[in-house]
């Protein structure tokens, strides 16, 4: 089940989690236990999908989570017990907390498509971290069970964020609210809430719908420019929507969590756009990565120039940042670049100092955002994948039958409606035969695909008559792209 | 000079707005439903004896025919869409003998698509006639086409069946079983998905968890509700004259596997190899999945409370399947019909002398001809009029 996405889910939280809250809260009784008992539902509610461990072993969602809670509690009272001044231990706390999303990230490459994450790893991660980090600086005392596992897991962020702090967590999870800010939180909470059904139901939705599907697929200088306008617009609505949600719900539960944008397509420039864009994000870089970086390299003299040491800073930051969204290209590039115009407007921003530039000027200012503006959106082009991986593929098909006497379906390009295309077919991961979808099928033509010259049938070839069952799939040729069902499964006497 | 005001910021500015935005859509939807029900009402003798997706996919259309005095639910496959001369359809539009037919069906229907249509519409069919088209076809293979199924399938009716108050839970158990040896078409759907899988458990978790999103399936079949009946309001005031398809409906996007003149699955079913053709007839008729859903059906209709008529098609000699058969062989298709019909009270009226008979179906289709339609819009006419 994913998160803020459809009816289902939030009628499961309208009936179990909001309508008893309200009443609770009404009554002053809207507590951190309540939060809790409603954490532990939806989590088991939310994680109930099959993760594929192993060839043949398949886990419940739920008990990968619960695992990774009992692993970053065991490292942390390590971390506590063994003392949490010693550098050589800290390190190790953080190799720990860090070990299962390495992990999950490593395996997800993995040609077998075995699985040992779940959705919000990354963020439950830096959850983790900041935990060790405050020990570290002794700003928090180590967490009891129940709390610790309760900010890891508090269940309206736990998916995507926004990353909380475990300082803020706590002072907000210990104080015990009245009635009358039970309807403060409330009101906040419904102002979020509709901001995001506007942000993610309707304009994300709209610009996907109609701009963005439309332009995903063309391969032209200009559908690409389009692209990057049409995502960056769709990406900042449907994550800032759904970070209005996570925020929404973590307020009726009393937990004001921060917020993670603030109109960042109106920064004025690259450092402001940080300051406004997944906000916790960036401020948990600054705190516990660059900051640290700036001041270790200072206290060594790792760095004598100060501003190399920034700019070593941010290329160490948002490199690391680049990979925590993932191990694709695209993200560490996303990193890189994100890290190269950070540094360049340090040196710019240096050099203009002594300038005395008229940055309050009306045009000055819609110029900077402007020139922000573009610069963002094409990181975010490179975020998207787009430049390195071309075009969307867009197919529509069926692998209707598979058995012992035939394998047939039907293939179409939705952008070229009338040419044939061919397929591979395939017996688990290994390759059989190429075939091209070029039969006329009445049906097809008739329900207005294309030409109707998409189908493909063949006898069942004689290697699978071997009284073992064979898991067939049908991808288009030259893609990864599979045809629905994915999967087709036949066993045919010897 | 100014004076400042101190003016009284209300704790909560949120709350009465959402309210007022809440209660503005619910207001504006439901007088939209009232006024949809009114026009579908107003219409139905001009909607009933088309072919309509709505209708086909939807329940209001259905619903509205049902509660109709003069309109009788036929329900059937694709005989039903054919333009033949003389179709029940057409023969009844006009209402001659006093009430017209509501064709519901597609190519590829069987018995789980009704049953479950039947299902959603619950106690509105109580009492009333209904008559079901049977093609002999439907047992030639062992299994139903999934394909087929999911092209047929309708969200709203599987919803509607399944957070219903119709049926009992002990039959909406043994439709869930069945509804699950098709999973593809539960994908699109969580609520659908676990109801499907924790009626056809005997745990006492997914009992709970049953419960847990009753409510929810509940509010899902208003939504569903709902959508449809503002496409019928759009369909209406477009003057009737388009047909209009909603892809909500659709799982994946299957009407390439529906529409009139696709192959037949049977020619790409595996023969037994070995075995005499009456056998294999015989054996293939006895295994077919499509006698539980058929029984669920009949258990269906008398559980709702309906008045059914099943028409059961002779069988078509011509079909790959039914080549060379000789007619003792095809009497088993036809006893067992009849056994089926008689343990569930039903009235049947089959055509097996007309086995044979090249003037009742066309051949290799399985539809009826305009003479075997005449005997068909007969037993209809006898049945609603109740003249035998």
């Amino acid at each position: 089940m994913i998160p803020y996405a459809d009816f289902t889910y939030f009628g499961l939280l309208f009936l179990y989690v909001v309508l008893p809250t309200l009443l609770l809260g009404l009554f002053g009784h809207a507590s951190w236990r309540w939060a809790l008992l409603m954490t532990a539902f939806i989590l088991i509610v939310q994680y109930q999908a099959r993760l594929k461990i192993g060839a043949h072993a398949e886990l419940a969602e739920i008990w990968v989570l619960i695992g990774f809670g009992f692993w970053q509690w065991i490292a942390m009272r390590v971390y506590v017990f063994m003392g949490t001044g010693r550098p050589l231990f800290f390190y190790a706390a953080i190799v720990a907390s860090m070990a299962p999303m390495a992990l999950a990230k490593i395996i997800s490459l993995s040609p077998a498509e075995q699985q040992i994450g779940f959705l919000g790893l990354s963020y439950v991660s830096f959850r983790a971290l900041d935990i060790v980090i405050c020990l570290r600086d002794k700003v928090i005392e180590p967490p009891a069970l129940v709390d610790f596992l309760g900010f890891l897991f508090f269940f309206p962020t736990i998916s995507a964020g926004p990353i909380d702090r475990y300082r803020r967590f706590v002072a907000d999870r210990k104080t015990k609210r009245t009635r009358d800010e039970f309807i403060v939180d409330l009101d906040a909470a419904v102002h979020r809430l509709f901001r995001g059904f506007l942000y993610k139901f309707i304009l994300a939705a709209l610009i996907k719908r109609y701009w963005l599907d439309r332009v995903a697929s063309e391969n032209t200088v200009g559908a690409l420019v389009n692209y990057m306008y049409a995502y960056s617009l769709y990406l900042f609505f449907d994550f800032a929507g759904y970070s209005a949600f996570a925020i929404a719900f973590s307020y009726l539960l009393g937990i004001h969590t921060p917020e993670n944008f603030d109109r960042p397509f109106l920064a004025r420039n690259i450092r402001d756009f940080w300051n406004r864009w997944h906000i916790t994000l960036s401020f948990w870089f600054r705190d516990h990565v660059y900051m640290r970086f700036l001041l270790a390299s200072s206290r060594g003299g790792w760095i004598p120039n100060k501003h190399l040491a920034a700019v070593t800073g941010y290329f160490l930051s948002f490199g690391l940042m680049g990979l925590w969204h993932g191990i694709k290209p695209q993200f560490i590039e996303y990193g890189l670049y994100m890290a190269a115009l950070l540094s360049g407007f340090h040196v710019f921003s240096e050099w203009s100092k002594s300038r005395a530039w008229p940055i309050n000027h009306p045009l000055w200012r819609t110029g900077a955002i402007f020139t922000t503006f573009h610069f963002v959106c094409f990181g975010l082009l490179i975020f998207s994948g787009r430049l390195n991986n071309g075009p969307e593929l867009n197919y529509t098909g069926a692998f209707e039958r598979a058995d012992c006497e035939k394998i047939f379906g039907w293939v179409l390009d939705e952008h070229r409606r009338d040419s044939a295309i061919s397929v591979d077919l395939y017996d688990r991961h290994e390759f059989v035969m190429t075939i091209v979808a070029n039969q006329f099928r009445e049906d097809l033509r008739d329900a207005g695909f294309g030409n109707g010259r998409h189908g493909f049938r063949i006898q069942t070839p004689s290697q699978f008559k071997d009284g073992q069952s064979h898991e067939l799939s049908i991808s288009i040729t030259g893609t990864k792209v599979k045809i629905i069902p994915t999967q087709r499964i036949i066993l045919c006497p010897d | 000079m100014i004076k400042e005001e101190a003016v009284a910021r209300p704790a909560a500015p949120h709350l009465a707005s959402a309210l007022i935005a809440c209660l503005l859509p619910i207001v504006i939807l439901f007088g939209g439903r009232l006024l949809a029900v009114h026009l579908e009402k107003e219409t139905i003798h001009e909607t009933a004896p088309k072919d309509l997706f709505l209708k086909n996919q939807g329940l209001a259309l259905q619903r509205a025919a049902a509660c109709a005095g003069d309109i009788l639910l036929l329900y059937g496959s694709s005989e039903l869409i054919d333009p033949t001369p003389n179709r029940a359809s057409d023969f009844f539009s006009g209402a001659p003998t006093g009430f017209q037919v509501c064709p519901v069906g597609r190519p590829g229907t069987s018995s789980l698509v009704i049953l479950q249509k039947i299902g959603a519409l619950g106690s509105d069919l109580r009492g009333r006639k209904v008559a079901i088209s049977l093609s002999a076809s439907w047992f030639f293979h062992r299994t139903v086409d999934p394909y087929a199924y999911a092209g047929n399938f309708s969200l709203a009716a599987a919803s509607g069946l399944l957070f219903g108050t119709g049926l009992d839970l002990s039959l909406k158990k043994q439709i869930a079983t069945r509804m699950l040896q098709f999973p593809d078409t539960l994908t699109k759907n969580s609520l659908v998905k676990t109801a499907v899988t924790c009626l056809s458990s005997d745990r006492l978790s997914d009992r709970i968890g049953l419960i847990a999103i009753w409510p929810l399936g509940r509010m899902q079949n208003v939504v569903f509700d709902l959508q449809e009946h503002f496409e019928m309001l759009v369909y209406i005031l477009a003057g009737l004259d388009s047909n209009p398809r909603h892809p909500w409906h659709f799982h994946n996007s299957p009407k390439a596997f529906t529409e009139f003149g696709r192959p037949k699955v049977a020619d790409a079913e595996a023969e037994e190899p070995g075995l005499d053709t009456d056998i294999a007839f015989q054996r293939r008729i006895e295994d077919a999945s499509e006698w539980t859903d058929l029984e669920l059906m009949f258990r269906t209709l008398n559980e709702v409370g309906a008045e059914p008529l099943v028409l059961s098609m002779p069988i078509d000699i011509t079909n790959t399947r039914a080549r060379g058969v000789s007619a003792s062989a095809r009497q088993t298709y036809y006893e067992k019909v009849n056994e089926l019909t008689q343990r569930y009270h039903i009235a049947l009226v089959r055509f097996a002398d007309h086995d044979a008979d090249p003037e009742f179906l066309i051949p290799k289709r399985e539809h009826p001809t305009p003479k075997g339609w005449m005997f068909y819009n007969r037993a209809l006419d006898n049945f609603f009029r109740n003249t035998q």
